[in-house]
């Protein structure tokens, strides 16, 4: 009774039901199952992504692997519950290690594992091995360059951006073609959607937008804008760069007939104030919900985001925004 | 209306006292022959402070609240013929946070009055006497008015 | 002003940093709370939470492992948050949130409460303390990808009683025993008569002898097992009168079938051939098993999500029976159904099929009757993450006396008018509310057959939620509950009980009104009473009915109206709480209905978008409900 061999196809195991029952109760048996065969990489390894990593990790996902060479650095403490309060633990090794040391407790049912390596240099065929990559703290050069790799494999590949500065957060996906199932009327009905590119998304020009569009997606493709004129790395500009970024942005306005008013000087501020900083009740939020979209994108259950979330805490609301916006007819 | 506040606050006071109350003391609702409480009067006992002639005594005292409770503090009565300076002929207490016009202030609580006459039993105030013969044995006879409290504390003795 | 930012940023900080909060529950919500408080600078957290850690909390309570199965979730979580806070001050509690030492004193030390709880009960409770004590209470809930975050602060906005809240429902008891008509009334049978008369306490009250009257021998011999027979026997003849001889009997009343479909009596051996039976007796030499006795093991059953037919319930049915008697013996007597005893949930899903089949009613898998039998709430830790940050958000506000800016924040499945996260503004105190204004409830009830107990248990327990009540007719004291009471005083409160309602010292008749407060919750409220002769026992099986107190959605869960200490026992389980339903908020139905309406409406025509007001800093504004004009918002 004990035995057999256990074939990927076959039932989850007794102990795989205790542990996931709750969650069994929410997705199914059969979403389980695909969890349980998908691998995730997660590139940048910040207060955010543990967040991801802690969500998809407990959900039961097949594998999950970290890249992040960055040595652990005091800052590095402030957002992130990975990593022991321990100099002797943490001194010395990568973000990558560390974190996958602690997320390895969380789960014995999932591998957790290191890649090494640049991830402005991966190349397309690495890529294959993984369904889901997620980028954050990376410049637009290097999350361009990937979401361009994932794009051109026959396999189906998701891509996902997740950026968190201070109170305001940003979530991009890239599902490309995507069928899913969606209850409707309690019918399960199949479903199908077709994503843009990371480029085509945020090369859109603006006076196409409906101007109720987020003013946080503008204002992260200037500062966008900027690190990349500046060669700067993410994150990395400063408040004393406000003057350049606020002429910056009268450029970027006047070029796509947008009132620079869209795009408030105090949010700006904000932005540039937060540098690295990330608020912690801000990457639980996003976290969280990158986790749920990777979810029901690796389930094929459920409507997925397509293709920006936004959370800005002044003001309280997570916003889905489709952009360029699918054309209605 | 006024009847509901004398009854939520009385409520509040009997809850309090259950949770907490100084130790020797009984302060209760009078129960009825027919099996409820009247929390408009209350039964209660002060025990005589230890190291005084007071000690060992339990003091029977009965509050008496009316619909105006706590806008006007309850009546505080001890047997009729207590001895005590300051305890009228008909038992009710003369103290100032139980005078209407003087010390009581609504947020004074069951407990604080209890306790205040705990503290009014060895520390008479000559200056309001209520009763001809306790305060003038207690300014004339020091000796004699310590023996009418050790007599009258074996009067009291705790109920079990 | 960048100044102003940094200032506004600093001043959060100093808040955070002052700060004394406690956390009630370290569950779902709790561990991410925890997590997230800490991180976020929280210096001096205390934690209350009763529980201990179960395997099937693994999925989503981070802080805990597979070793740490059986230990306090309070301690357990501390002393994982402060492996990577290792200096703030975290105090625990192994404890009920309801014990006496949580008082209005101990409410009143902290700057703002967080509930991470997982039952109605509790709620309400920490709600009326912080109430009493004047504290801000952030209350949360998840179930699957739904959940809410709400600001209370007393005065301000609404309390979390204000709007009716969901409540557990009973079913009529009649129901139970003798005419199911759902999947949830075999459960209810079977969880709450049948294992409860077969292995739980024998003194206690139980239905399932209505039907069991032959003459000749007395009621409860039937279950007894007989001194000279084998189990095998035992448990056929145990199958053969609940399934077979009960509904026969039932089947003589045929007024009772007029209007219903009859059931089938099934007997075991129209179900298993004989000798089944016996090679499944013979199966128990195979002693291998060191873990926890099981029907499926032994049966060779291996998947909880197959639905398996009448003789496959059957045979789990005598094997589990066999089991008890056998491997769990001692137990017998006092046992109690619990969703986490494998044994006991198979006994049940066996016995609530059969029963279904007898009536006609569709059977249901091992993990579909559990989730029904442990009123399971679905639970995922991702929603558990963001609710936990959403409150730390509101907390900070709160801290700041920011009271402008307090949102309710709605988590919701799909994109309702772009939004997944909604904040809504909280609304005004609910004047009518029966927690915290003090308009009286109505009460009719038979005042000259009703004693004194019944309106305690069925209304002032179970309705409104307290646990010790005091009950005063004027200012004549009734009843109280708790500690402090003397001999005499406790003796005349349990004479008043079992009163009836006129009788009582201070008689209760149409038109008095009693005042009842709670010894422990700092709450009190009033309850007019009108007397009424009679009530349909259908629709008011409590004999008596409540109003003014909006009655609550019944959810979900499942309670024997008949049985109830033993119900109320078994208890509810939400594992990170009852998701407001927004149905249960009348207005934010409607509106919520209004807003999807009207998504879609703006995907048929985005043009009409463009013409709406487009500030960014606005939020959601439920418009008045005309019917709810009392509903008034902040500001």
């Amino acid at each position: 009774m004990g035995g057999g061999g256990g074939g990927a196809e076959e039932e989850l195991t007794a102990q795989e039901t205790a542990l996931y029952d709750r969650q069994i109760r929410v997705w199914g048996v059969d979403a389980q199952k695909r969890l349980s065969k998908a691998h995730v990489l997660v590139c940048g390894v910040n207060g955010t992504t543990t967040e991801f990593c802690k969500n998809i990790v407990l959900a039961g996902v097949g594998s999950l692997s970290l890249m992040d060479d960055h040595l652990v650095t005091e800052d590095d403490l402030e957002a992130n519950f990975l990593i022991p309060h321990d100099e002797n633990v943490y001194g010395g090794r990568s973000r990558a290690e560390v974190c996958c040391e602690s997320l390895k407790d969380f789960n014995p049912m999932v591998r957790v594992a290191v890649e090494k390596g640049d991830p402005s240099l991966i190349d397309g065929e690495f890529l294959d091995k993984f369904d889901i990559i997620v980028v954050s703290c990376e410049s637009i050069k290097t999350k361009l360059l990937i979401n361009g790799h994932c794009r051109k494999r026959t396999k189906h590949i998701a891509f996902y951006t997740i950026e968190c500065k201070d109170s305001c957060g940003e979530i991009f996906v890239d599902l490309q073609n995507h069928s899913y199932v969606q209850k409707v009327g309690g019918e399960p009905k199949p479903m199908e959607l077709t994503y843009p590119s990371l480029q085509e998304a945020i090369s859109v020009p603006w006076k196409n937008l409906p101007r109720k569009t987020t003013k946080l997606y503008f204002a992260m493709r200037v500062l966008e804008n900027y690190e990349l004129s500046e060669g700067h790395s993410c994150c990395e500009a400063s408040l004393s760069d406000l003057p350049a970024v606020l002429a910056l942005r009268k450029d970027m306005c006047d070029r796509m007939s947008l009132s620079e008013s869209q795009i408030p000087t105090a949010l700006l501020e904000r932005l540039l104030a937060a540098g690295k900083k990330q608020h912690p009740p801000v990457c639980a939020i996003l976290g969280g919900i990158l986790g749920q979209e990777v979810i029901k994108s690796i389930s094929g259950k459920g409507d997925p985001i397509k293709n920006f979330f936004y959370y800005d805490a002044a003001d309280g609301k997570g916003i889905a925004e489709d952009i360029p916006p699918s054309s209605s007819d | 209306m006024s009847a509901g506040i004398a009854r939520g606050r009385l409520a509040e006071e009997r809850k309090a006292w259950r949770k907490n109350h100084p130790h020797g003391f009984v302060a209760k609702p009078e129960t009825t022959a027919d099996g409820s409480a009247n929390l408009m009067v209350w039964h209660c006992a002060i025990p005589g402070k230890q190291g005084t002639d007071w000690e060992g005594g339990y003091y029977p005292v009965t509050l008496h609240f009316s619909e105006d409770y706590p806008s006007k503090p309850p009546k505080c009565k001890f047997p009729q013929g207590f001895f005590h300076p300051n305890v009228y002929p008909s038992g009710t207490v003369c103290l100032s946070i139980l005078n209407e016009d003087n010390g009581w202030r609504p947020a004074i609580t069951v407990k604080q009055i209890l306790v205040g006459i705990q503290d009014l039993l060895d520390q008479p105030n000559p200056a309001d006497p209520a009763q001809t013969d306790g305060y003038h044995i207690f300014i004339q006879d020091k000796p004699e008015y310590k023996r009418r409290v050790r007599m009258q504390a074996k009067q009291y003795p705790a109920l079990l | 002003m960048a100044s102003s930012a940094a200032a506004a940023s600093s001043s959060s900080e100093e808040a955070v940093k002052a700060a004394k909060v406690l956390m009630v529950g370290a569950g779902g919500i709790g561990c991410e709370l925890l997590k997230t408080l800490a991180l976020s600078g929280f210096r001096d957290i205390h934690i209350i939470d009763l529980d201990t850690i179960e395997v099937s909390n693994l999925n989503r309570q981070f802080l805990f492992r597979q070793s740490h199965v059986g230990q306090s979730k309070a301690h357990v979580a501390r002393d994982a948050v402060l492996k990577f806070r290792p200096n703030i001050n975290i105090t625990s509690y192994h404890a009920n949130v309801k014990d006496a030492q949580f008082n209005v004193d101990f409410f009143k030390q902290f700057n703002v409460v967080l509930n991470g709880l997982d039952n109605l009960d509790a709620r309400r409770h920490v709600n009326r303390l912080c109430l009493a004590a004047e504290v801000p209470l952030v209350e949360s809930g998840t179930t699957g990808f739904l959940g809410q975050v709400t600001v209370h602060v007393k005065g301000k906005t609404e309390c979390y009683e204000c709007q009716p809240k969901p409540v557990p429902k009973s079913y009529p008891v009649c129901t139970i025993t003798s005419t199911p008509s759902k999947f949830v009334h075999c459960i209810v049978w079977a969880k709450d008569l049948l294992f409860a008369k077969l292995f739980g306490d024998k003194n206690q009250d139980n239905d399932l002898n209505v039907r069991s009257n032959e003459s000749g021998t007395s009621k409860s011999d039937v279950f007894e097992r007989n001194a000279d027979e084998d189990l095998e026997q035992y448990a056929r003849r145990i199958y053969d009168h609940v399934f077979g001889y009960n509904i026969e009997v039932a089947l003589e009343n045929e007024e009772t079938w007029k209007n219903r479909r009859r059931p089938n009596p099934i007997y075991i051996h129209g179900t298993l051939p004989e000798e089944a039976i016996w090679q499944n007796g013979s199966s128990r030499d195979c002693n291998n098993q060191q873990q926890e006795p099981s029907a499926m093991v032994s049966l060779g059953l291996r998947n909880p999500q197959e639905i398996w037919n009448l003789a496959d319930n059957s045979r789990v049915f005598l094997e589990a029976l066999r089991l008890f008697f056998e491997k769990r013996e001692k137990e017998i007597g006092n046992l109690i159904f619990d969703k986490d005893d494998q044994l006991a949930v198979e006994f049940v899903t066996a016995a609530a099929n059969i029963r279904a089949s007898s009536f006609g009613i569709p059977l249901h898998s091992l993990f579909e009757a559990k989730g029904v039998a442990g009123n399971i709430v679905h639970a995922v830790a991702t929603t558990n993450a963001i609710i936990a940050g959403l409150i730390v958000i509101e907390a900070i506000k709160v801290l700041q006396g920011d009271y402008k800016r307090y949102r309710m924040t709605y988590c919701l499945e799909h994109p309702s008018r772009k939004m997944l996260l909604m904040p809504v503004e909280p609304f005004e105190p609910n004047k009518s509310c029966y927690v915290c204004s003090e308009t009286p409830l109505l009460l009719e009830v038979n005042t000259k057959t009703t004693k004194l107990r019944e309106v305690i248990d069925k209304i002032i327990k179970s309705k409104l939620g307290m646990n010790l009540p005091l009950v005063m007719i004027g200012s004549t004291l009734v009843f109280e509950d708790g500690d402090g009471l003397e001999e005499d005083e406790a003796a005349n409160y349990a004479l008043n009980l079992e009163k009836i309602l006129a009788e009582l010292p201070a008689p209760v008749i149409n038109g008095t009104k009693i005042t009842v407060e709670d010894f422990q919750q700092e709450f009190s409220c009033s309850i007019n009473i009108k007397h009424r002769d009679e009530f349909d026992a259908e629709k008011e099986p409590d004999g008596m009915v409540l109003s003014g107190w909006s009655a609550p959605v019944e959810k979900q869960v499942t309670s024997n109206g008949g049985n109830q200490s033993v119900a109320s026992s078994s208890g509810t389980d939400y594992p990170d709480g009852i998701v407001e339903d927004m149905s249960t908020k009348p207005g934010m139905k409607r509106k919520l209905d209004e807003i999807l309406e009207s998504k879609e409406n703006c995907d048929a025509s985005s043009s009409a978008q463009v013409v709406e007001d487009d500030d960014d800093d606005d939020i959601v504004m439920l418009d008045e409900d005309p019917k709810l004009a009392k509903k008034k918002r902040l500001q």
